[in-house]
């Protein structure tokens, strides 16, 4: 009943507009960076009205953009107030009673529900092409991506090495937090053909010094936002709590965008290849080619 | 003799309550129109009359106004007046003008099953899915309700509740408590512990009338109980003995009070999360403005708490809209320096 109503009056904004042809959505809410990154590489970026703190790329593109905040602290009000056709929404937007508010207030949310991994991002492209009206772009799209990964799937299984990798998602006074088991990170990690030096945590979690001079890591693997932050690689090899580290005084530390190397988005496969580059100086690793979604 | 004695003293408060208490009531009804009327959709008073009337209006602003604006802004107003007459209570009770309904271990208490909700609530697989929405609230208020009687327990000596030592006890058990909500921040992974720092800041995001019609009448009811206790709060605060010997049961007010304060403040944490400040900067003000005789003081604080909260809440919706602060941020930055400086200038005038 209320959605008729809603509808009665979605129709009437429609026939407001005059110069909409389709039934195509034309004001989308995408909440989630890699959800962000697919609406724009479909093309149907200038219909996006709001994105949330998380959705960084194309940076030029979604920087003017309304923010409506962090992704797991949605409001309805602000949402509903950029009057959006279609709210894309990753696995982690919420909380749920908020969406299902959305809903239920005539605005459709499309609402991605697989966990974050290098895989997962052709389902999502699916998604995002069938919520668009765009499917045949889609499936072109994710069928690229998964060639993509497979060929830097293929490039990694022929590494010999497997160098010890430890992600430090924070550097800071109070010590190092590392990433364990069943995080973005370590998924990285693997995939790009080095094991996680913190494996058997599980989740993000405080590392002690010993415990980091015990695993003795061949790579530090920071966000590039992280380095900038203590003040670029040198400062990184001269903190207190990493000096003492191999991996520090050979500054052997990779620092990758954070939005880039962890979103699991179509952008992966190269952050992937990336990465294996960066632990693997000694391969050589064929250069995965420039794509739309890759070059801003 | 008690009855005039008391009576005395409310009437030598009487004049600046006769003028404070009309302005709190025309203050509460501009603040609770101003939080239906802004927000980051543009609404205009005509169209909040046509929703309300059922008159022309664009479908879905009338369910902005209906179904999101108004529950909220009564949310606001329930939770506000239920903090400030919980700090009220707690104050008159501890005899302390730093007590506050944290004290007693309710915040705490429901933050720290709120928290274990948040972590580990995605095994608790036997919660029906139209109920989950409730069951994050409900463990909050139980887990606020247990701390309470936890404390209150330890506070027993022969028979009575000693208020001493149950401020030290509930010191604590809420350093417990947090060492509690601190070791499932490190068990959590990122999302979790988002979750629950956002919870700990207090939001009114969550509203509506269902959780509205758990809140409302809770509230309601827990301010009528401690209205009704005010004359005990009076005679206690010459010292428990001496509000004994005026006639009153002060064990039963104890326990009435803690139980009130504890379901009031319980409920309200449970759907907003801990919002800070209010239960102290509301009764403060009343009692510089007209004055601590509690009748009078808790109808004040009642109505300040709501006006607190509900411009608070309307702050946090417009700052950064179309995203939403937490309102407990509102609450602080803003409650301590506009308190403070109501304390100074005090301080200067009785000086001068």
């Amino acid at each position: 009943m209320r959605r008729r109503t809603f509808l009665a009056a979605s129709a009437a904004l429609i026939v407001a507009r005059p110069t909409l042809a389709s039934t195509a959505p034309q004001r989308i809410v995408a909440i989630g960076g890699a959800m962000t990154e697919i609406v724009f590489a479909l093309g149907e970026g200038a219909h996006v009205v709001a994105v949330d703190t998380t959705s960084l790329y194309p940076w030029r593109a979604v920087a003017p953009l309304p923010k409506v905040g962090y992704l797991r602290q949605l409001s309805v009000e602000g949402i509903l107030s950029t009057k959006p056709d279609l709210i894309l929404a990753d696995v982690d937007a919420g909380p749920k009673d908020v969406l299902d508010q959305l809903q239920s207030m005539g605005a459709p949310v499309a609402h991605f529900s697989a966990e974050h991994t290098a895989a997962s991002v052709v389902p999502k492209i699916r998604f995002v092409g069938e919520a668009l009206g765009h499917k045949a772009e889609a499936e072109a799209m994710a069928e690229t991506y998964s060639n993509d990964l497979k060929a830097i799937e293929a490039a990694v299984a022929g590494l010999t090495k497997r160098p010890a990798v430890l992600f430090l998602i924070a550097v800071g006074p109070s010590g190092l937090r590392g990433a364990g088991d069943g995080t973005a990170a370590g998924e990285m990690i693997a995939r790009a053909g080095g094991v996680n030096s913190f494996a058997g945590v599980n989740g993000y979690k405080p590392v002690s010094p010993e415990a980091s001079l015990a695993a003795n890591p061949d790579y530090l693997l920071m966000m590039q936002q992280t380095v900038e932050e203590i003040g670029g690689i040198n400062a990184v090899t001269m903190l207190p709590a990493l000096a003492k580290l191999d991996a520090a005084k050979a500054k052997r530390i990779v620092a990758l965008d954070g939005n880039y190397m962890l979103n699991f988005g179509p952008r992966t496969a190269h952050a992937i290849r990336d990465l294996a580059a960066a632990i693997h100086p000694d391969a050589t690793l064929p250069a995965l080619p420039d794509r739309p979604w890759t070059t801003e | 003799m008690t009855e005039s004695s008391i009576a005395v003293s409310e009437e030598s408060v009487a004049s600046p309550a006769a003028v404070i208490l009309p302005l709190l009531v025309v203050g509460v009804i501009g603040a609770f129109l101003l939080s239906v009327a802004l927000g980051p959709i543009p609404i205009t008073l005509r169209e909040i009359g046509a929703a309300l009337t059922g008159g022309p209006v664009d479908a879905m602003l009338r369910d902005v106004i209906l179904e999101l604006r108004i529950p909220r802004s009564l949310m606001a107003l329930a939770v506000g007046a239920v903090l400030a007459v919980g700090g009220t209570a707690m104050q008159g009770l501890f005899r302390n003008p730093l007590a506050d309904p944290t004290l007693i271990g309710v915040s705490g208490g429901a933050a720290l099953a709120a928290a274990s909700f948040i972590v580990f609530g995605a095994s608790f697989t036997f919660i029906p899915d139209g109920l989950r929405l409730y069951a994050m609230p409900f463990a909050a208020f139980l887990g606020g309700m247990v701390v309470v009687v936890v404390i209150q327990r330890l506070a027993q000596r022969d028979g009575r509740t000693d208020i001493a030592t149950m401020l030290l006890a509930g010191i604590a058990v809420n350093a417990v408590v947090m060492a509690g909500i601190g070791l499932l921040t490190f068990i959590g992974n990122d999302a979790q512990l988002r979750t629950i720092n956002f919870w700990m800041l207090g939001s009114l995001g969550g509203s509506g009338w269902g959780p509205f019609s758990a809140v409302g009448p809770v509230a309601l009811v827990v301010v009528l109980a401690c209205l009704g206790l005010a004359r005990v709060l009076d005679g206690m605060m010459l010292g428990e003995r001496e509000a004994q010997t005026l006639g009153f049961n002060v064990e039963t007010a104890k326990r009435l009070l803690i139980v009130a304060v504890a379901a009031g403040v319980g409920t309200a944490v449970a759907f907003c999360g801990v919002i800070v400040f209010v239960g102290i900067v509301a009764p403060h003000m009343i009692r510089l403005a007209i004055g601590p005789a509690h009748r009078v003081l808790l109808i004040g604080a009642a109505l300040l708490g709501g006006i607190l909260i509900l411009l608070a809440d309307t702050l946090c919706r417009l700052i950064v809209a179309p995203a939403e602060l937490p309102i407990g941020i509102v609450t602080s930055l803003l409650g301590a320096p506009f308190f403070l400086a109501l304390l100074l200038g005090r301080g200067r005038d009785s000086s001068a």
